[in-house]
């Protein structure tokens, strides 16, 4: 019998669970039994080729295959509903994450600037524009250095990254960050470069780009083929294919707020257009002049990001999101004081019995390009502002 | 190779390799890696599935042998009298089918 690490049984384990999820117990043990015996053999195997233990135990994961492909064929041979492989499929998009940390895929940790240093933060060639909402301390030659103090605001301070931190993420993915003699930024990666001129600030001591940049850069010069996850809000997560990258802040809400709010118009394009090309403005509902409070019940666990959507004109929308608190309940601001839920983003025209249509829709452990999959009501189908 | 064929013709691939003897799951993949010389390279995710499916059809009978590296005793997969009747069938379709590409093709190779 082998012996593992407990970090070797931890990622067996966790690729053993998801391949034989929603199996009936007996079963699940069987194969449990037989997919933990295949790889191990192959485990020993690949280490006769000169592979470090957790090395070719990696790898025999990874020539195992997704687990998901063993669960749903299992699910079919086991005939369970229609219904339950489509559930299935869903969870296993769900813990995605498990199989890419099981499989030895790419874990990042970006550290994300949030607080700023006291002293001068300058940007180059924002003589057009004030990227920031910070006291100007000198403007020459386009180049723009704001006041820090201990007394800077720090709502009006987005999140940044640092150029090598973004260049970590950027290379990941196949990618890079290109420095312009200009001083601007580009990220490029295959499918396209995006961010063309984006601001670069800079400290004294290295250069920063807005975390919102980086995640923009993401999302839209992904290869379709991969799914994009996000989880957690203090600490938000993408999972893209096999890499993890998870950014770690410490200013509480403000880095998920700047990363689930840079994907707004990505929630409301699939999930009202279908993805298809449609020209619309949104606005967050949170920097509109008069709204209303609703405290919403879900059955979803802490920590999930829900958006609330309310159609304001014919292709006009106003958007809220929050985490999901302890109890299952969420807080989020709308135009309307009385909702009523709908799951047809049709439905979102029309208001019923003095009622504004809403949609809430799961932002986090649903692949962003099938986000419609995220589509819930809550417990009581109408919300009245408190 | 194509891996549409090796997914549709993975019935008859087990059924034959498992025609002489019973053999586990991995066992089953070095097997067909040997005798076709690293040909049929199984996704060796999907061999599980089709072997439970061949098992629940009575095609293959599983039988537990020898302590394997987890511990637990080997589950090995053996042939039915079905099994072969059923490999017999799925042989005649596939020689005429490969024969009706030949003749297609003026038997050339």
């Amino acid at each position: 019998m082998i012996t593992l690490t407990l970090s070797q049984s931890a990622a067996l384990n966790a690729y053993l669970r998801r391949a034989t999820w929603g199996l009936p117990e007996a079963r699940r043990q069987d194969l449990w039994d037989e997919l933990e015996e295949h790889l191990l053999n192959r485990a020993e195997q690949l280490q006769h080729t000169g592979l470090s233990s957790t090395q070719a135990l990696i790898q025999a994961i990874h020539e195992l295959g997704s687990p998901s492909r063993v669960t749903l064929g299992m699910a079919k041979v086991y005939t369970m509903p229609k219904l339950l492989v489509a559930a299935a499929a869903l969870a296993l998009s769900i813990s995605a994450g498990l199989y890419v940390l099981a499989s030895g895929g790419v874990v990042l940790k970006i550290p994300i600037f949030e607080q700023p240093r006291v002293g001068q933060l300058c940007v180059a060639d924002a003589s057009e524009t004030l990227p920031l909402s910070l006291p100007v301390l000198s403007r020459r030659h386009g180049e723009i250095c704001y006041r820090i103090s201990k007394a800077t605001d720090l709502t009006s301070y987005p999140s940044l990254i640092s150029v090598p931190s973004a260049t970590r993420v950027m290379q990941a993915l196949g990618g890079s960050v290109v420095v312009r003699t200009d001083g601007k930024i580009e990220l490029r990666r295959p499918n396209g470069t995006w961010g063309r001129g984006a601001f670069a600030f800079n400290d004294g001591t290295q250069r920063y780009i807005f975390a919102s940049t980086l995640f923009e850069a993401i999302m839209n010069t992904r290869d379709r083929t991969d799914a994009i996850t996000l989880s957690g809000f203090v600490q938000p997560t993408l999972t893209i294919g096999s890499t993890m990258i998870q950014l770690v802040g410490n200013s509480g809400d403000k880095l998920g707020n700047t990363i689930y709010g840079s994907v707004m118009r990505e929630v409301i394009a699939d999930v009202i257009f279908n993805n298809s090309y449609a020209e619309f403005g949104f606005q967050q509902t949170a920097t509109l002049p008069r709204v209303s409070q609703h405290q919403i019940q879900t059955r979803l666990p802490a920590g999930e990001v829900v958006a609330l959507i309310t159609q304001q004109g014919k292709n006009s929308f106003s958007t809220d999101f929050a985490a999901v608190s302890n109890n299952g309940t969420l807080r989020l601001r709308a135009t309307a004081a009385r909702l009523h839920f709908v799951r047809d983003p049709q439905a979102l025209g029309t208001v019923v019995s003095g009622r504004t249509p809403a949609i809430l829709v799961r932002m986090t452990r649903v692949p962003l390009d099938r986000l419609k999959a995220g589509i819930l009501i809550p417990t009581q189908l109408t919300s009245d502002a408190r | 190779m194509n891996p549409d064929l090796l997914r549709g013709n993975l019935d008859l691939i087990l059924l034959t390799i498992l025609e002489t003897t019973p053999l586990y799951g991995f066992a089953i993949i070095q097997e067909a890696k040997d005798r076709t010389n690293g040909y049929f390279d199984f996704k060796e995710g999907s061999l599980y599935p089709a072997l439970h499916r061949l098992e629940q059809d009575g095609l293959l009978a599983v039988q537990f042998g020898e302590i394997g590296r987890n511990g637990k005793p080997r589950k090995y997969y053996a042939i039915t009298e079905r099994g072969r009747q059923s490999l017999d069938s799925k042989r005649r379709e596939f020689r005429a089918f490969t024969g009706a590409v030949h003749q297609l093709g003026g038997n050339a190779t």
